[in-house]
């Protein structure tokens, strides 16, 4: 049982203190939540979901007043157990409608934490520019007038000073969610992202340009067992040093994938046209690591390290902002058809700087391109701007254009869904996306489960709501041996049987519960070190709530569900969860050239997915039973209003 | 043949290498490559010989061939 703390609070991990804000009013109030409460919604995803879901009206627009943005941090965030310290950021998806969701690393989140804070839930909007200064229990509102309009860099150290605090740690937002761009992100310590579905925007509606914390606990003091878990990090923090596959995450980063999924014909090139890329040695690891690489950083406790330090002209110009992960190498290189990796770290940087998200930009742009070149676009139209793929310069050109909303960068500032509206013709066509968001750099031609994923989930195109088909393939593998524990199948990447909707059902409850307790996805198996058998333990030193594994699989799908209803109380129905035609089209290079997802097929195994989630094929409602199995009852009152 | 060791297969080269050459007497199986550098076998899951991607079954090289070899990648 939980032990007693100065006689009347619990020791589970977090202190039960959130921070209520309403800009409107300039007010900020305190609650306490019971521990009952966190057995249920322990943090991150989970906790967002039922303040979304809970306290939202149906209808609400994503860029009014009422929006409600959680930051919310997961169960173990600030804890010193590797790869365990992100936090969820969630309100209503200016680029989807739908719940809007991003997880970000990094130094904010324990911030937060060690400020005795679990979550802040912010509504209404400021009259003028304002930050939130929080340090510990003091919190203000203060003017942000003079920040308006600066670049992250100066903002940060623009506050540090006027609170002269070095050590300060500010989330905020730039240009991009000042000009509300639909998929506008958030950065804390000018390195860490929260990326997709325009969260970033939600908070430039409010008028809230940053939140600064400094807090001076340490979250040893809300564990249960503060000397095991403080062991356990220890254990994991020695593991992430040994395992080869953290070791690789730490040498070479993501950026280091894009050369394997390109020789598998995964790599999206050509705005997913193809799996291979001829120019792919220009723009891989090695020349990334010759010509950028400086310096390798962390996020809070981590051992892993896999951030990417660089310099421009050849080590010169240091960049205040990390360099490209994977995603954005491959948006901005192979799929824009661009073998120029300078621009693609200059790209990433504008990105950084305007706080866009770089899967988003790089596709909106690609999909411009491919309009451009088929002649619904004009050098008329873009200012004179050549938007051939692979123009370098032009994708530069263009992200300007869309952070400072000017000319055909206000249409593609609201994301590739509304800006084929506005171009009219076979535009639509040329997008690629799921719900109004776009797919990130992973092919469902070659990754299957990845191609359900993108279809299902409550967010759009997701590439991290389950485990990869390539993870899985091998029952011997370091990957499957880590996760086996879990009940998985190995099967080939592009299978789509029952077998393989199992792994990802299973994978989907796992990835949620990652991300309600504050894992990153490059902390457990199968993508990465932890044993999964090993994730319960922690959890039960920091909690001490005795919780199985298959009861952390069961707050991931309660997680998961709560986003489900806010969807379908948002008027979303099975006919959402689509995938884009081009994937039915067969790849045009690579390994996988000639190969499609067959619609038959894929149609099947979203049916399977459904029944395994006990969802009406119909109407995509979850039953009365698992509902209530999942102490979600009160939901459907919801609906039913 | 000259052999690329992707993403974390090259440290279980003892040396760990990612790019290396080997003298092969002449036609061998990957197999018996892999046992030589202790790689295990589970951990390979592209193989790419002279840019064709091929099953491990069907891994068979020559002298002068350039293979690359990629373990199971995942995302993010």
């Amino acid at each position: 049982m939980p032990t007693q703390e100065n006689g009347n609070r619990l020791k589970f991990g977090a202190s039960g203190k959130i921070l209520r804000v309403n800009l409107t009013k300039a007010s900020i109030e305190t609650e306490q939540l019971p521990e009952s409460f966190y057995r249920l919604y322990p943090g991150g995803k989970a906790m967002a979901g039922y303040f979304l879901l809970k306290e939202m009206q149906p209808g609400t627009d994503p860029f009014s007043p009422d929006n409600l943005l959680v930051l919310a941090n997961g169960l173990l965030t600030g804890s010193s157990v590797s790869t365990a310290n992100r936090y969820t950021a969630a309100a209503r998806s200016p680029l989807t409608g739908a719940y809007g969701e991003s997880e970000a690393s990094g130094f904010w989140g324990p911030e937060l934490r060690n400020a005795g804070w679990d979550a802040i839930l912010i509504t209404g909007k400021a009259e003028k520019p304002t930050y939130l200064c929080i340090r510990d229990d003091q919190v203000s509102l203060r003017a942000a007038d003079h920040l308006w309009g600066r670049a992250p860099d100066v903002v940060q150290t623009m506050i540090r000073e006027e609170n002269t605090e070095k050590n300060m740690r500010v989330l905020q937002i730039g240009l991009g969610g000042e000009n509300l761009v639909r998929f506008a992100a958030m950065t804390n310590e000018l390195r860490h992202f929260n990326g997709r579905n325009g969260i970033g925007a939600v908070m430039g509606s409010k008028n809230l340009k940053a939140i600064a914390v400094r807090g001076s606990r340490r979250y040893g003091e809300l564990a249960h067992d503060a000397a095991s878990l403080s062991e356990m990090g220890r254990q994991v923090a020695k593991q992430a040093k040994e395992h080869p596959i953290s070791r690789d995450m730490h040498d070479k980063g993501t950026p280091g994938m894009l050369e394997g999924l390109n020789a598998g014909g995964m790599l999206p090139t050509h705005n997913f046209r193809a799996g291979a890329f001829d120019a792919v040695d220009a723009i891989k690891w090695a020349a990334y690591e010759k010509d950028f690489l400086t310096g390798r950083g962390s996020c809070y406790a981590c051992s892993v390290r896999c951030k990417r330090e660089i310099a421009f002209n050849g080590g010169k110009t240091p960049s205040a902002y990390d360099g490209p992960e994977y995603e954005s190498l491959a948006g901005f290189g192979s799929n824009c058809c661009n073998a120029d990796l300078n621009t693609i770290m200059k790209a990433n940087e504008l990105c950084n700087i305007y706080t866009l998200d770089t899967i988003s930009t790089a596709m909106t742009i690609s999909f411009a391109m491919e309009c451009f070149e088929n002649g619904l676009i004009s050098l008329e139209d873009t200012d004179g701007i050549d938007l051939r793929f692979g123009n370098a310069e032009a994708i530069l050109q263009i992200i300007e254009k869309i952070a400072h909303r000017e000319g055909i960068g206000n249409i593609l500032a609201e994301g590739s869904r509304r800006a084929a509206r506005v171009i009219g013709g076979e535009a639509a066509s040329f997008t690629i996306e799921v719900k109004g968001q776009e797919l990130s750099m992973h092919d469902p031609r070659g990754k299957a489960a990845v191609g359900l994923g993108f279809a299902i989930s409550e967010n759009g195109a997701d590439h991290l709501v389950s485990f990869h088909d390539t993870t899985l393939t091998n029952p011997d593998s370091l990957s499957f041996k880590g996760a086996a524990p879990l009940g998985l199948t190995a099967l080939p990447t592009r299978d789509l049987s029952e077998k393989k909707v199992l792994n990802y059902f299973i994978g989907e409850k796992w990835s949620s519960f990652e991300k309600t307790s504050g894992f990153c996805y490059f902390g457990p198996a199968p993508r990465s070190f932890i044993l999964v058998e090993d994730v319960p333990k922690i959890v039960n030193a920091a909690t001490g709530w005795d919780l199985s594994l298959d009861d952390l699989l069961k707050i991931g799908e309660r997680a998961v569900t709560l986003a489900r209803l806010f969807n379908l109380r948002e008027g979303f129905t099975p006919q959402d969860d689509r995938l884009p035609e081009r994937v039915f089209m067969p790849s045009e290079a690579g390994a996988l050239a000639g190969l499609h997802v067959e619609h038959n097929e894929f149609d099947r195994a979203l049916r399977d997915l459904y029944k395994l989630k006990d969802w009406n094929w119909e109407t995509g409602i979850p039953s009365a039973q698992r509902l209530s199995d999942l102490d979600l009852a009160w939901a459907s009152d919801l609906l039913e209003r | 043949m000259r052999l690329h060791l992707g993403g974390h297969l090259n440290y279980f080269d003892a040396l760990k290498r990612a790019d290396l050459e080997i003298d092969l007497a002449g036609k061998e199986h990957l197999r018996d490559v892999l046992a030589l550098l202790k790689i295990p076998a589970a951990e390979v899951f592209i193989i790419s010989i002279n840019g064709e991607v091929v099953s491990l079954d069907d891994a068979w090289i020559r002298p002068n061939d350039f293979v690359m070899l990629y373990p199971p990648i995942g995302g993010g």
